[in-house]
């Protein structure tokens, strides 16, 4: 299964054992912080691309002095369907209400257009007086009762919880019924707070909406998927900027690693010098050095980036939310997706692991030309 | 009888035996992680979207909500409706409706 230079060179690592574990160790927890750092914006920026495509295309609102306002539901949606390239309407039921922990968003759902996959997953939909609430919405005292300040102060029974793995999404919402909804926030009957319209194609988004702007009677304010995917990017942007200012101690770690690794690999001249006196070529030492440092460097690198995966990718991972993000309730379970893990795991391997395993070679370049007699001498002088 | 090998060079093999399993393993967790954990959780996540017809990610704490005080207590908040800014685009050139000119009036603006 190895080879006798494999053997050789990890019977040499054996000499000094506890120093060759303590540097295993070392660079594992560098890689784990470094790629850590690295994969969770990343992961997080990729993950809501694509979970974002799902969005409506266009979110309309109408727009007045003080800033939004409701909207008839059967005028807006007849004004909204009537705009060529429009595929669908769906007025919104929603707000901002006081929870027992802070605001949360109250959805208003509407039974008959709910999809089986979505009905398997609930036990039931929420009647008059009853909620469904997300994650990661503290209920206070009672596990069954919700108290919601909005217009009204109002104690609603909890009937079920959305999905953990939805918290990207869900993590603050309370489903009630549509009627409970606009009492809550003071909306009146046959009002939305605003319309989710659906185009075709994405191209489409900007290019109706000077005509849907001006089909309705009173001003109103658009938002395209496209323009919350940017804002969402340009977010995150600013978090990986962030994140770069803590790669620096990462980055200091590896200098450090580097030098112990240099100063070692040198004090070690006097074993070559032994080693070309026995008939060791160059390129022979060369090979035994690469055995010695990838039997060190290879698991630990492994090891430190399945530690990065299981931080960001393991199920449910919300401690990271929590310290990356700053929520101070419940933090969300992150589910992410890997597209892009592999580029991050390659820049990991290559900014750590590879500047290790070149300082080892060092002595040997060093030694290529010089006199072995001398090589050995260093042994006396250290 | 044949008294257990003490040869440092049988050790060693034991040893790389060990690290190599320790690699397949992590490599394993990897690869498993890669392919199992995110599919079903965002496929989910994706069906509740559609059905909500939510517009934004709840993972960035809100914190800052815009409440309209002129309406009876809905609020807008950067979740369904990002009040952010805009991109390069002005709130001029998505709201028409005061400046859009009756019928044989002159435009406000173009």
């Amino acid at each position: 299964m190895f080879n006798t230079m494999q053997i050789w060179a990890f019977r040499d690592l054996l000499r000094r054992p506890l120093e060759a574990l303590l540097f295993g160790i070392t660079l594992t927890v560098a890689v784990a912080i470094l790629g850590t750092l690295l994969l969770f914006p990343r992961a997080v920026h990729d993950t809501l691309n694509t979970l974002l495509k799902s969005t409506p295309s266009i979110i309309l609102r109408r727009a007045d002095a003080t800033g939004f306002s409701p909207m008839p539901v059967q005028t807006s949606v007849g004004v909204a369907e009537n705009v060529v390239g429009v595929v669908s309407v769906r007025p919104r039921i929603w707000g901002l209400v006081n929870g027992p922990q802070g605001q949360l968003t109250i959805v208003g759902v509407l039974k008959d257009k709910m999809s089986k996959a979505l009905a398997d997953q609930l036990t039931r939909l929420p009647d008059p007086g009853q909620v469904i609430i997300g994650f990661g919405v503290s209920t206070g005292l009672s596990a069954d009762t919700l108290q919601l300040e909005g217009v009204l102060s109002q104690t609603y029974q909890v009937i079920d919880r959305l999905p953990e793995k939805t918290s990207l999404f869900t993590h603050d919402l309370v489903l009630m019924d549509p009627d409970d909804a606009r009492q809550l926030i003071g909306l009146p009957k046959d009002y939305a707070s605003d319309l989710a319209i659906d185009v075709f194609h994405d191209n489409e988004q900007e290019a109706i909406l000077s005509d849907l702007i001006a089909s309705f009677p009173w001003p109103v304010k658009c938002v395209t998927r496209l323009q919350s995917q940017g804002l969402s990017a340009g977010r995150w942007n600013r978090g990986r900027a962030l994140v770069t200012i803590a790669v620096i101690p990462a980055v200091l770690a590896l200098c450090l690693l580097v030098a112990v690794n240099t100063r070692k690999s040198m004090g070690r001249r006097s074993d070559l010098g032994i080693m070309k006196a026995m008939g060791w070529t160059t390129g022979d030492i060369v090979v035994f050095q690469l055995y010695r440092e990838l039997f060190v460097c290879l698991p630990s690198a492994a090891v430190g980036i399945c530690l990065s995966f299981l931080l960001v990718y393991g199920p449910g991972a919300g401690w990271l939310a929590d310290f990356f993000l700053g929520w101070k309730t419940i933090p969300p379970s992150l589910y992410l997706e890997t597209t892009g893990a592999a580029t991050v795991v390659l820049e990991v391997t290559a900014l750590m692991v590879v500047p290790v395993i070149a300082s080892a070679f060092l002595p040997v370049l060093k030694g290529a030309t010089a006199d072995v007699h001398g090589m050995i001498q260093d042994a006396g002088g250290r | 009888m044949m008294r257990a090998s003490c040869d440092r060079l049988d050790t060693s093999a034991y040893g790389l035996v060990a690290i190599t399993l320790v690699s397949v393993i992590a490599l394993a967790v990897i690869t498993i992680l890669s392919l199992n954990t995110p599919r079903d959780s965002l496929q989910t996540t994706q069906v509740w979207i559609k059905y909500l017809a939510l517009h934004t990610p709840a993972i960035v704490p809100s914190g800052h909500v815009l409440r309209n005080t002129g309406y009876a207590g809905v609020a807008i908040d950067r979740r369904h409706s990002p009040h952010l800014p805009l991109m390069g685009f002005s709130l001029d050139d998505m709201m028409i409706g005061p400046l859009t000119p009756e019928r044989g009036e002159i435009p406000l603006k173009k």
